[in-house]
């Protein structure tokens, strides 16, 4: 869908639920055990509302990125709680517009291809726009 | 004079629907004293009585609360008490207390607490993890620390230092309340009709309003009666 749209996804944090490197951490050869555990508990899932607000926001920065698009799983709510509040805290503080949609991980009457084309598809011509007119990266 | 059974639940009913908690205002007005709000359960009520701190349970809005910006926060298939907690606090109801604690009750009201930080950030918020192993080497120790942290964040913001034999004290009060409401749940469970659902719940969850820690005050004694 992205492909269809010529967007490209540059950073995301749900990769980062099993633990974040980019922060500098690295494991230890030598405490190989410990600092697995230690990686697992620094994931994302782990980090404070705030602390997750800061990260998105610096990868929005970092990657310049034209917006960004919360995907919430219904399934999982130590990921999902809060977003609707993040993704208003992060488009406050990078000054680009975020997307929401709804889907879920494992139970497919919770995802709807159509829906969320159709909401991605809107969501991109609103960046098109917004870079049209000067507001994007 | 010993307040009658009707009297006591009339009360708590009033307290439980009080949104505003006119009582706390009047509680820190009357003793300088801090509240924080709690959200259930396993709240150390024991620390923050030991520390000066009002305790107020937060069971989010009834139906009578109508859920206007909570709504902007969540997810439509998230459940009311985070929504309507929301809700509470947007509104202004909350005012009065200086902080809230999350409890480790489930991963929507874990991440409450870091909504609550983003919007009351002059505001006492905390998080309270509670532990899944109990080797008192391990989950003792990180559950030790959590409660020594909490202490501080309270001190901070204007909560007494704790001393271990308030504590100690607090601790005797709050066991001797429990004692009590199981003793009422015992007589449930002999006699029903003698404590109605809707009774045994207002009532230990608000008897004495928040600014009394008397346990049960002759509550049992009339429903013998």
């Amino acid at each position: 869908m992205f492909a269809d749209e010529g967007a490209v996804v540059v950073a995301s944090t749900y990769t980062k639920v099993g633990g974040v490197y980019d922060t500098g951490f690295r494991h230890d050869p030598s405490r190989p055990l410990e600092t697995l555990a230690d990686y697992t508990m620094g994931c994302y899932t782990n980090l404070n509302l705030p602390t997750r607000v800061d990260m998105l926001a610096r990868y929005v920065r970092d990657y310049r990125a034209d917006g960004f698009l919360i995907n919430s799983v219904k399934s999982c709510n130590s990921f999902s709680a809060g977003q609707l509040h993040i993704l208003r805290e992060v488009e406050k503080r990078v000054s680009r517009p975020g997307g929401f949609i709804e889907s879920d991980l494992v139970d497919p009457r919770y995802f709807s291809a159509a829906n969320i084309k159709n909401r991605l598809e809107s969501y991109f011509q609103m960046i098109e726009q917004k870079r049209r007119s000067g507001g994007g990266a | 004079m010993e307040e009658s059974l009707p009297d006591l639940v009339a009360r708590a009913e009033a307290l439980y629907r009080d949104y505003t908690l006119a009582s706390v205002r009047d509680w820190k007005k009357n003793t300088g004293g801090i509240a924080v709000g709690y959200l259930p359960i396993y709240v150390p009520r024991e620390l923050l009585h030991a520390q000066g701190v009002l305790p107020v349970g937060i069971m989010g809005g009834s139906d009578d609360l109508e859920i206007i910006r909570g709504d902007a926060f969540y997810q439509s298939y998230i459940c009311h008490i985070p929504r309507s907690t929301i809700e509470l606090g947007l509104n202004h109801s909350l005012d009065a207390l200086d902080g809230m604690i999350f409890p480790a009750i489930c991963d929507v009201i874990r991440n409450l607490s870091g909504m609550w930080k983003m919007l009351f950030p002059e505001k006492l918020s905390y998080y309270l993890d509670v532990p899944q192993d109990f080797d008192r080497d391990v989950g003792g120790v990180f559950y030790r620390g959590a409660l020594e942290d909490l202490s501080r964040l309270l001190v901070a913001h204007g909560a007494q230092p704790l001393e271990t034999e308030r504590l100690r004290e607090s601790i005797r009060l709050y066991n001797e309340n429990r004692r009590q409401v199981r003793e009422l749940y015992a007589l449930r469970q002999k006699e029903p009709w003698r404590v109605p659902s809707h009774e045994l719940y207002v009532v230990p969850g608000r008897h004495g309003g928040p600014s009394q820690l008397d346990p049960l005050p002759g509550v049992l004694e009339d429903v013998r009666r």
